[in-house]
């Protein structure tokens, strides 16, 4: 916290941790099906039936 | 992941975690999830830590209804915080819902409403983003989390309406809680928890 407070580190946590941890989409957790779910897709349904 | 404020009354905290009920639970099929972390709880540690309590003579804590209401939402909070961050994880995270929707609700009925105003929120970012691996972060917090001062994890007590987050000033520095019985904890012994840095 010292070292964002004092501007060495970002406080955007995406930047804390792309460019300032050197963090890759190989190290991070993720939404395992990244945000492809059955019911966005079928959001625009008027049944909305999967939100049932 | 959570500590339960299980304590004796004198102070000791024991600490009972929820990362069963965090992802576990969460994640678990539904075909193979025989009950909920609420009634896993309910049947092997609450009623177990009550039938302790009466053996010795002893009375509940005073926190012990928030214990119990906590059963029907911390663990959904965290969950969602946890998603919130997930970057911050080395662990895939999805959204609950889908099949899991429905039974999230008979199982969860005091504030599955809440929550899965919550995921609404989500599930429009994604669908205003679109899919995919370039659009992590687009679908992810921006801001520090911040961490109680006690137990140390971040602050998701409460509910999505009622924010139990507190801030309390000793010795001149601010400590945030994320809840009454963390700070009454802090408060029984500050000089053993003062100095405590978040790692």
């Amino acid at each position: 916290m010292k070292r964002v407070l004092s501007g060495e580190a970002p406080a955007q946590l995406p930047n804390l941790l792309t460019e300032y941890f050197n963090l890759t989409p190989d190290t991070w957790g993720k939404d395992v099906h990244n945000g492809d779910y059955e019911w966005l897709r079928a959001w625009k349904d008027p049944a909305r039936s999967l939100l049932d | 992941m959570r500590n339960t404020w299980l304590t004796n009354g004198s102070g000791e905290t024991g600490a009972i975690f929820d990362f069963d009920g965090t992802l576990d639970r969460l994640l678990t099929a539904l075909d193979q999830r025989p009950y909920s972390f609420k009634e896993f709880m309910e049947e092997w540690i609450i009623d177990q830590f009550l039938r302790t309590l009466d053996e010795f003579g002893l009375e509940k804590p005073w926190y012990w209804n928030l214990l119990v209401d906590e059963l029907d939402i911390y663990h959904h909070m965290i969950y969602a915080s946890a998603y919130s961050y997930r970057a911050t994880f080395m662990v895939q995270f999805c959204d609950p819902r889908s099949s899991r929707r429905k039974w999230l609700r008979q199982k969860y009925p005091k504030y599955w409403d809440d929550m899965d105003a919550v995921w609404e929120q989500i599930s429009e970012r994604w669908r205003t983003v679109g899919p995919g691996p370039a659009n992590e972060f687009a679908v992810h917090g921006t801001a520090l989390p911040t961490f109680c001062d006690l137990c140390q994890l971040p602050l998701s007590a409460g509910t999505p309406r009622k924010n139990t987050a507190r801030v309390f000033v000793h010795d001149g520095r601010k400590y945030i809680f994320c809840s009454e019985p963390c700070q009454w904890i802090f408060l029984h012994e500050p000089e053993r928890y003062a100095n405590h840095r978040i790692s």
